[in-house]
């Protein structure tokens, strides 16, 4: 058990000693965020997230929108929490443990786990081709080689959640 | 009842009968006798007499006639004085007969008779008187015609109607003491043939009954002699066989006294042999016990593994709280981690250093995260193997619990040999024994047996003499019942 936290600490200690990785300096390198929505496995891009966080309390808010779970406060700031898996398109399951913020406009997220953090090269993610294997919000897939995941836009899921907003917003001056 | 008197019984009730009879004659006999008797003393003393004294009352009448007839003819005074003494004997006698008359006739003839006797009197005193006076003969004859001869034909003639009253009962008399003395002989008479009829019945049924029952008995005796004599020959030729099957069995003792000694010898081997039995028993017992306070000891080992593994199981148990909170922390690290390398992404170009940190510290939280998934596989495997080893141990202490069980069934098993074999010789001794005693019985028997078919012998001996004595017997059975039932005979 020793030589195994000196090892740790050896390794912590040598990534100070060495050069900064050239392939993160120069933009090659995407760093990505495995998580579940139900048994699916997914990744997400780390820069399109402003924050991530676990056991958030989530204060229900009646909407019509079904995926909205509620409202949470995260680092002073009030932001409406979704559900992920259901603007997916997955039924509704139990409570979300997980949230992510998104970096443009701070949405919260709620995903079921967080497997890790992955840095995978530029050239790993592909766009999706497989017609029948295209999902909502998904236009990429990563191919590492030891993992192929789809990777979803949070660009995407942020678009359709102001499209639905929009909507909304625009059918509710219509009835006014 | 009768039936079963005995021959003596019978005969003597026979005579009995007949003395009974006998004295029933001689009782009624000596009765007619007294009444014979008795009527003639009543005859002889009361008729007779009461005829006598009549006689003696018509002599003391004539006697005075013939005294004053004397003093008619001479006037001699001596003639008055007999006639007084008549007149007294007359009297004396008249008394006699009132005392002795029983019955109302005669006591009316008696009367009769003393009137007249004074009237009679009464006619001589005044002729008396008379002749006394000097008066002529001729007047005092004629006066005696006149007044003293029909006074005195009138007194005989009472006294003889007393005479022939009393000859009428002393015939009476006389013809009763006949009758009472015929009666008494016909009675007799009948008794004596009653008896004589009697006793030619009782012969005949005594002679029958007796004749028959010794018939039948000497039947019987005929029978039971042929039936000794048969009995007799079966006897002597069982006796023969006896003898024969008694100098068999002889042998058969000898060999059975043979394997008596074989049993003996036997007996004192498994005695040894149980002796060494129940040493080697003793021996395993102790084996038994010390192998049982081993098992004891093992399972004391036991409980102690179990409880060292319960204790592990428990310290596993906080390594894994423990592990929970590395873990946690580990997450959090790595939640810090990514949302500082994306805060040092958003601050640009001076950010890049605090992101090199972030990212290794995010490596550093992984790797421990990774680490504290392999501790909790570990742990998990620890458990596991503890959880093994305890059921394992439980089953190894139910195991050691069952051993423990078996090895003092075993040990009461070895108790239970060793006893059975303390039994078993003390039974090979007693077998010993009374084999032993045995040998000595059959010895025993065996000259008892031999005593037997000598006796055996005599009793064949003697059935011969019993074969002869019963045909004796038969011979003198049909003997008798020749004298006793000839035509049968």
């Amino acid at each position: 058990m020793h030589e195994r936290a000196d090892e740790l600490r050896q390794a912590f200690d040598r990534s100070f000693a060495l050069a900064p990785d050239t392939a993160t300096d120069t933009g090659t390198v995407e760093n990505l965020l495995a998580v579940r929505i139900g048994s699916r496995s997914y990744v997400l891009r780390l820069a399109e997230a402003s924050g991530l966080f676990v056991d958030k309390k989530v204060t229900w808010l009646p909407s019509p929108v079904s995926a909205l779970l509620g409202i949470a406060g995260l680092r002073g700031t009030v932001l409406p929490v979704y559900d992920l898996g259901m603007l997916l398109g997955c039924p509704k399951a139990a409570a979300p443990r997980w949230l992510l913020v998104t970096a443009v406009t701070p949405v919260g997220l709620a995903f079921d786990g967080f497997d890790g953090y992955l840095s995978v090269r530029r050239e790993a993610i592909v766009p999706e081709v497989r017609a029948e294997a295209r999902e909502r919000h998904v236009r990429e897939v990563v191919q590492a080689i030891d993992l192929v995941r789809p990777l979803i836009s949070l660009a995407s899921v942020l678009a359709s959640i102001e499209n639905r907003a929009s909507h909304d917003g625009s059918e509710r001056s219509d009835r006014r | 009842m009768i039936r079963h008197w005995t021959f003596g019984q019978k005969v003597g009730a026979g005579f009995a009968v007949t003395v009974a009879l006998s004295v029933a004659i001689g009782v009624v006999a000596i009765y007619a006798l007294r009444s014979v008797v008795g009527n003639k003393d009543r005859v002889i003393g009361v008729n007779a007499q009461l005829l006598i004294d009549a006689q003696k009352l018509d002599a003391s009448v004539e006697r005075k006639g013939g005294a004053g007839r004397g003093f008619l003819l001479t006037r001699e005074e001596r003639f008055v004085g007999e006639m007084k003494d008549a007149r007294a004997q007359f009297t004396t006698v008249m008394g006699q007969l009132k005392q002795n008359g029983g019955s109302e006739e005669e006591r009316r003839l008696l009367a009769a008779i003393e009137r007249s006797e004074a009237e009679h009197q009464q006619a001589f005193d005044q002729v008396i008187v008379l002749r006394r006076a000097e008066a002529p003969i001729d007047a005092v004859i004629r006066a005696f015609e006149a007044q003293i001869a029909p006074r005195r034909a009138r007194l005989e003639d009472d006294i003889q109607s007393f005479v022939s009253a009393e000859e009428q009962l002393l015939d009476g008399a006389k013809r009763a003491s006949t009758a009472t003395a015929s009666l008494a002989m016909t009675l007799v008479a009948v008794i004596a043939v009653a008896v004589v009829l009697f006793a030619t019945l009782a012969a005949f049924v005594l002679t029958r009954t007796l004749g028959r029952q010794i018939g039948t008995a000497v039947g019987q005796v005929q029978s039971s002699s042929a039936e000794l004599q048969a009995a007799a020959t079966q006897q002597a030729t069982g006796s023969k066989e006896q003898a024969t099957a008694m100098s068999e069995i002889s042998t058969t003792i000898s060999e059975l006294l043979a394997t008596s000694r074989q049993i003996t010898e036997s007996a004192q081997r498994v005695a040894q042999i149980a002796e060494q039995t129940a040493t080697a028993a003793r021996a395993g017992d102790e084996t038994v016990e010390t192998a049982h306070q081993s098992i004891a000891a093992i399972r004391r080992q036991v409980d102690l593994v179990v409880n060292h593994m319960l204790a592990l199981g428990k310290k596993s148990q906080q390594i894994g709280s423990v592990l929970e909170i590395v873990s946690e922390l580990a997450e959090q690290t790595n939640i810090l981690a990514i949302n500082a390398t994306i805060e040092a992404a958003g601050a640009g170009e001076s950010g890049k250093r605090f992101a090199v940190v972030a990212e290794e510290i995010r490596k550093l939280a992984d790797r421990v995260a990774g680490s504290t998934k392999e501790i909790r596989g570990l742990i998990d495997d620890v458990r596991s193997a503890v959880n093994t080893t305890v059921m394992a141990t439980e089953t190894g202490s139910k195991a050691v619990d069952a051993g423990s069980k078996q090895f003092g069934h075993v040990a009461v098993s070895f108790k239970q040999i060793a006893d059975l074999v303390v039994s078993t010789t003390e039974a090979a001794r007693e077998i010993e024994l009374s084999t032993k005693q045995q040998m000595t019985a059959v010895e025993q028997v065996n000259v008892a047996i031999r005593n037997v078919a000598q006796a055996s012998r005599e009793t064949e001996a003697s059935s011969g003499q019993t074969q002869q004595t019963a045909s004796q017997l038969a011979f003198l059975s049909k003997d008798l019942l020749r004298l006793v039932q000839p035509q049968v005979a």
